[in-house]
């Protein structure tokens, strides 16, 4: 084999032109960006033809509608096998637990504010808090044409509980200052904070009925409602009982004295609830009677019963209400 | 850059040891870098000696002033190789861990911090998750970073090992006085040294004067053939110039004395270290892929968070919740786990080879490997055995291999040949049985070891005379008595061409006749076939004086000859070559049927090269094309480049260590991946600017071990065909993890859309994505490496737009599987969800109140009312049960991933480690949901058992979508339309 020399070697140089000028001339960014949108030599959109396009579109609408079938199947077949009424997994058992929560209204408006704010002599800025108050107990006025709903309602008391499939009634027109003719007092600086129990299926409480093993740190003033209705009427002992009070010490001065309507807790005879048809929540009225304004005060209002844990950071058997009238 | 000439003078200025002021020490090392890829353009061995001893201003008795040498050495700096600026360790490890999606988790920690000092700045008992989050999430970026520093960090050793190669004292004449303790350091241009046998040249050195002085120049050629030396005429290339020897070279036999021409970085030896130790190994087709990966991924990421933090935020979604799901999006995107998977991988198969004795240095390579298109070999200790061996012998009229000799043991031709080889050959056999001394003297040795005992035949034949060989008569003679008859007999040996001019007669079988101008031509012949095919041929010739002329007592005088030197008898020839080892022909003709073009890069002769090429079928035709380093040193690389094109079998002979490194770049720049492998000094450079730097074990010098990527440790050149099958295999696997680990992708992004979408409480939190990625996703995606290879991967052509990670692969994974287990998940977070009474429909729409600390009493299907912190704990209930349907759906998809193309029944559960992953994933799911602990800290539940099965029909549809599929591309239905769509 002869090595030729190839320093300046014309022809190699020819060929090698000629090699390269078969290839294509390398195209630009923009010019390669157009011809994936749309080459127009093979009628490519995208990279694809339209029949390509229209192959694949089927495969996905196929493959997507089996998948969200079995999806729709399996969710189907899942809750037809939940019963309607009641839930699959009941007290202990559901991650709900045993420990009721507290719910107050009205609920401000903010994300993850529990502040009631308005200004005293603003009936613009009450108006706002009374709507509220009023659409949460629309539920709660009966209304005689409502067939149905009003039907299984029973006026219950202490010594009348509910006979079987029929729910207690929650009147609202005997809560004195409470009432939305008073403006739930908002109009006067003082207002009122509805309190109610979580409902939790099955739940019933077990109440502190005797005034002889009360818990220590229950407020003096439910210690001695209690000994005082312990004296009047015993029925009355079962009662999941409610106190409210200020967090700090200049809160509970700020607070001024509390009128609890219509009674000082959740009367026994509203549990369990069994998600009856037409239940209503139990509620107690929270009537601040003297708040001093200007100042934000810091409410916490406690469930009171033997199975009620309290836990202030997980809001356990308590809710925490912030209250500023300007 | 600023435009610098290659003259020596600048060169010189940039090799000074004090910092350029002028450039920042970045831009010096890389401007050396250009100058030493040039070739070394020096007059310096050209000149007469009288002028170059004026420009040095040196004398050539009295050598140098002790004043000027010190004066100079102040100057110029030590005689010895600068090192490279090399990065710290601190410095790749940072760099490691703000690398590809690491800057990304960086951002999610910050958020993840942020968010929690908001927190506790505005409450007064902020919630851990953020701090912990941001905490895990650092100690991911740290985890990620330690595995790819694992991968980047090679410590640079190479200038040690060349500095290894320097002599520590040279003998100097300085002031006319010799001193023979100088400090090789010391040494400066215009020096006069000496060397002697045995010592190391301390520099690069023009010959003044010399005696039989042979240095063996392998550091920088690569051929260990001792070359002589001496103040001859200098040819233009100062590599082959007779007249210098190099810095590193050590001087076999004779002496000389010498001047020094350049010193310590600027001679041969020092560009060579200089630019292996400086030269930037491309980044692996591995890396390169993963980093492109990464930075698709990672910008989609972030576009996507953008995107969506921007309308959250335009929709009202407070500050808080944004960062969470921007985080969401960011931790659920990357795939965490790929960098880990690929180093574990790449780390088992390196064990794997390790155990075929093959080192893999830099885990890479192993891949690398797998993707190689072009092996560029050298020669000399790579493909051959670097040991000259006796190949064939020709006796008149016969050429006879060496093997096969035997059977004319007892020709009388023959028998003179071994007494001529014997008494010719000047290697000596040591008392320990070595053989000392030149190559191919001891090859003549080793051949007479195995058919006589040469050491008989010495002792029979007392030794009177030798006249050495030198360059001007090419041939060896000495005088030896005959003990059997007391006859003093001449025996020559040398280049054939002087011999047979000598000869009168020539030895036949039958008895001696006289040679013919015809039987003259006939040896020509012969010499020119051996020659041709690559063999070093001498001949040897004999005469038996008489006992008239030199009686017993008759005393040989070599200065002045006082015997015949001629009229001799012929006896025939050897060729002599370094022969191929075994295994490399099999080993090159399996490399090229699996698609690598074998070329040969060697610093030897073209013609031994081109025989070599032949012989272990780099070259299998007459259209391998051969081109010398001045060839290649005229070619533009336009021309190197069409030629690369043009011939598919090139061998490229002596060529100078840039040259090699010329070949590689040129390779490179046509897209190739490029292994080299070598064993020489020369290498070096070549093997560290290869994608693939392969060195010799047991014959390799230091310096191409310390610079190669993967070590043969017992040069067995086959073992490069495993580690392509191994690198072939690893990235079939390598893509089965990457595919099973962006599996998981899915249905960790869609849950944050879910959650944005329809407002449903968050279907995943981002601790459970972490557990998912870097937990349960780990080992199984790992273990999928050991799968064996589906078909044959030396079977197809090497990889060169074959992707890691395919269009059709993010299919398969994001549009298929990925989305079954994201309903998988769906289904199991609503029927908890459900179980509990939050039923679908009332958990759409939900989201602002369910995350409303704020509202204690959320109403759910069937009236009950939930705290926040009792729903909370319900979420987290949700979210372990989409976590397990993840956890489940991903054993599935371990199955399935295991396989491409062939069936999971064909292939059954043989992977063992497999197995064991999927029984780990499983038990670490259990762990991670039912330790109390644990639960807390990564948001999980001790879910019910009933809940694991709710993926049951989801993983079950997943297995029988795949293997139709897989079915489909089988045989390839529907005109191949699944194989375009997710065959990846």
């Amino acid at each position: 084999m002869t090595v030729k020399k190839r320093t300046s070697d014309l022809t190699s140089l020819e060929r090698f032109n000629m090699y390269y000028r078969e290839k294509e001339p390398p195209l630009t960014g923009s010019q390669k960006v157009k011809r994936f949108i749309w080459n127009p030599k093979t009628r490519q959109f995208c990279g694809r033809t339209g029949s390509s396009w229209s192959k694949i579109a089927l495969f996905y609408f196929i493959f997507y509608s089996a998948l969200a079938i079995l999806v729709a199947i399996c969710m189907w077949t899942f809750l037809q096998l939940l019963d309607a009424r009641q839930p699959k997994w009941q007290l202990e058992r559901s991650i709900i637990g045993t420990n009721p929560g507290l719910g107050f209204r009205p609920t401000p408006p903010e994300v993850a504010s529990s502040v009631i704010w308005y200004k005293g002599n603003d009936p613009g800025s009450q108006q706002f808090w009374v709507k509220k108050l009023s659409t949460f107990l629309a539920a709660y006025k009966r209304d005689g044409k409502k067939a149905g709903a009003g039907q299984n309602i029973h006026n219950c008391d202490f010594k009348l509980p509910p006979p079987a499939g029929k729910v207690c009634d929650v009147d609202i027109s005997a809560w004195g200052p409470c009432v939305q003719d008073n403006y739930f007092g908002y109009h006067k600086s003082t207002p009122c904070i509805f309190l109610k129990l979580n409902k939790i299926y099955g739940w019933r409480p077990k109440f502190y009925n005797s005034s002889d093993n009360l818990p220590k740190d229950m407020p003096e003033d439910l210690k001695e409602h209690i000994r005082n209705m312990t004296a009047y009427d015993k029925n009355y002992l079962n009662m999941v009982w409610v106190s409210c009070q200020g967090e700090n010490p200049a809160d509970r001065e700020n607070i001024g004295p509390i009128q609890y309507l219509p009674h000082r807790g959740f009367p026994g005879y509203y549990f369990p609830y069994t998600n009856q048809e037409g239940y209503l929540s139990p509620l107690v009225a929270v009537h601040l009677q003297r708040p001093k304004t200007g100042m934000l005060i810091n409410i916490e209002c406690r469930a009171w019963a033997n199975n009620i844990k309290y836990e202030r950071l997980e809001a356990m058997g308590s809710v925490h209400i912030e209250m500023l009238i300007e | 850059m600023t435009s610098r000439s290659s003259s020596i003078a600048s060169i010189t200025d940039l090799f000074r040891p004090e910092k350029n002021k002028r450039l920042r020490s970045k831009d010096l090392s890389s401007t050396r870098l250009n100058v030493l890829k040039k070739e070394i353009k020096t007059d310096t061995h050209l000149v007469p000696l009288d002028t170059l001893f004026d420009q040095l201003g040196t004398d050539p008795v009295k050598g140098l002033t002790r004043y000027k040498a010190q004066e100079l050495l102040e100057y110029y700096g030590y005689n010895t190789l600068t090192p490279a600026t090399q990065y710290g360790w601190t410095l790749v490890l940072f760099k490691s861990m703000c690398t590809g999606f690491s800057i990304l988790i960086w951002i999610g920690a910050l958020l993840c911090l942020i968010a929690y000092l908001i927190e506790m700045t505005n409450k007064i008992n902020p919630s851990y998750d953020n701090l912990y989050l941001g905490c895990v999430l650092i100690a991911v970026d740290v985890i990620c970073g330690l595995f790819s520093f694992y991968q980047n960090y090679k410590s640079s050793k190479i200038m040690k090992t060349f500095n290894s190669m320097i002599p520590v004292y040279a003998n100097c004449v300085r002031d006319g006085v010799m001193d023979s303790e100088t400090p090789v350091r010391n040494l400066v241009r215009g020096d006069i040294v000496e060397v002697k046998a045995g010592d190391i040249v301390p520099a690069d050195i023009r010959i003044i004067e010399s005696k039989g002085f042979k240095v063996d120049n392998s550091s920088l050629t690569g051929e260990s053939i001792a070359v002589l030396r001496a103040n001859v005429e200098g040819t233009s290339n100062i590599l082959e110039s007779p007249n210098v020897a190099f810095f590193s070279t050590q001087c076999v036999e004779g002496w000389a004395l010498g001047v020094v021409l350049c010193c310590g970085d600027l001679t041969a030896l020092g560009r060579v270290a200089g630019l292996a130790a400086r030269l930037k190994p491309a980044l692996s087709p591995l890396a390169r892929e993963l980093k492109s990966f990464m930075r698709c991924m990672s910008l989609w990421a972030l576009c996507l968070g953008f995107f969506l933090a921007i309308a959250s935020l335009i929709i009202g979604y407070p500050f808080m919740q944004t960062i969470i799901f921007v985080i969401g999006i960011i931790v659920a995107n990357i795939p965490e786990g790929l960098q880990p998977t690929v180093t574990a991988s790449l780390t088992l198969t390196a064990q794997l080879m390790v155990k075929k004795q093959c080192l893999v240095k830099n885990l890479d390579a192993i891949e690398a490997l797998g993707a190689c298109t072009t092996i560029c070999s050298d020669k000399t200790g790579t493909l051959t055995q670097n040991k000259m061996c006796v190949h064939h012998i020709w006796m008149w009229n016969q050429t006879y291999n060496v093997s096969k000799i035997d059977s004319e043991k007892n020709n009388k031709v023959f028998q003179s040949l071994t007494i001529c080889g014997a008494l010719c050959s000047t290697a000596s056999i040591q008392s320990d049985g070595n053989i000392s001394g030149d190559a191919s003297e001891k090859a003549i040795l080793n051949f007479l070891m195995e058919h006589d005992n040469p050491m008989t035949i010495r002792d029979n034949f007392p030794k009177v005379a030798e006249i050495p060989f030198n360059s001007a008569n090419k041939y060896q003679a000495s005088v030896c008595l005959n003990k059997y008859d007391s006859k003093f007999v001449v025996l020559m040996k040398g280049a054939p061409e002087y011999i047979a001019n000598r000869c009168a007669t020539i030895a036949l079988k039958t008895g001696n006749t006289s040679l013919t101008t015809e039987m003259m031509k006939v040896v020509e012949l012969a010499t020119e076939k051996l020659a041709n095919s690559g063999e070093r041929v001498l001949a040897f010739a004999d005469l038996t004086l008489n006992t008239k002329e030199f009686p017993i007592d008759f005393e040989f005088d070599i200065d002045n000859i006082n015997f015949p030197l001629d009229k001799l008898r012929f006896l025939g020839l050897l060729g002599l070559m370094d022969p191929p080892r075994q295994e490399v022909g099999n080993a090159i003709r399996r490399v090229r049927e699996a698609g690598v073009r074998v070329m040969m890069v060697t610093g030897d002769h073209p013609a031994t090269a081109r025989a070599i090429a032949h012989e272990v079928g780099i070259a299998t035709s007459e259209n391998c094309y051969i081109i010398t380093g001045t060839e290649l040193r005229d070619m533009s690389s336009d021309v190197l480049n069409w030629t690369l094109e043009k011939y598919y079998e090139i061998v490229f002979a002596r060529t100078s260590p840039t040259q090699k490194l010329q070949i590689v770049e040129a390779c490179q720049s046509r897209g190739d991946v490029v292994a080299v492998t070598g064993d020489g000094v020369n290498d070096a450079p070549a093997l560290r600017k290869a994608d693939i730097g392969i060195s010799m074990g047991l014959t390799g010098s230091q310096v191409s071990k310390q610079t190669a990527d993967i070590v043969l440790m017992d040069d067995n050149f086959a073992t490069i065909v495993t580690g392509i099958e191994e690198g072939r295999k690893i990235f079939d696997n390598l893509k089965k993890s990457v595919c099973y680990i962006l599996i998981s992708n899915a249905p960790e992004i869609l849950p944050v859309l879910m959650f944005i979408l329809f407002s449903i409480p968050l279907p995943l939190g981002v601790m459970t994505i972490i557990c998912v990625d870097l937990g349960t996703d780990m080992w199984p995606a790992v273990s999928l490496a050991y799968e064996s290879a589906e078909s044959d991967v030396m079977d197809r052509v090497p990889r060169k737009s074959e992707r890691l990670v395919s269009a059709r692969m993010l299919r398969q994974a994001y549009g298929h599987l990925g989305l079954m287990e994201f309903a998988a998940g769906m289904y199991a977070y609503f029927i908890v969800m459900a179980e509990h009474g939050f039923y679908p429909a009332a958990l759409i729409g939900i989201r602002k109140k369910w995350d409303n600390v704020a509202i204690n009493d959320l109403e759910d299907s069937l009236g009950q009312e939930w705290t926040y912190a009792e729903r909370k704990e319900l979420e987290r209930a949700a979210q372990a049960a989409y976590f397990v349907a993840i956890v489940v759906t991903q054993m599935t998809n371990g199955i399935i991933c295991k396989t491409r193309f062939n069936s999971f029944f064909q292939v059954g559960m043989k992977n063992r480690i497999l197995n064991m992953g999927l029984v780990f994933e499983l038990i670490l799911a259990c762990l991670l949901c039912y330790i109390p602990g644990l639960s807390n800290f990564f948001q999980t539940y001790p879910i019910r058992v009933r809940w694991w099965f709710l993926a049951i029909p989801f993983a079950v549809l997943m297995f029988v979508f795949d293997e139709f599929r897989k079915y489909c591309i089988r045989n390839v239905m529907y005109n191949g339309w699944f194989n375009n769509l997710s065959y990846y």
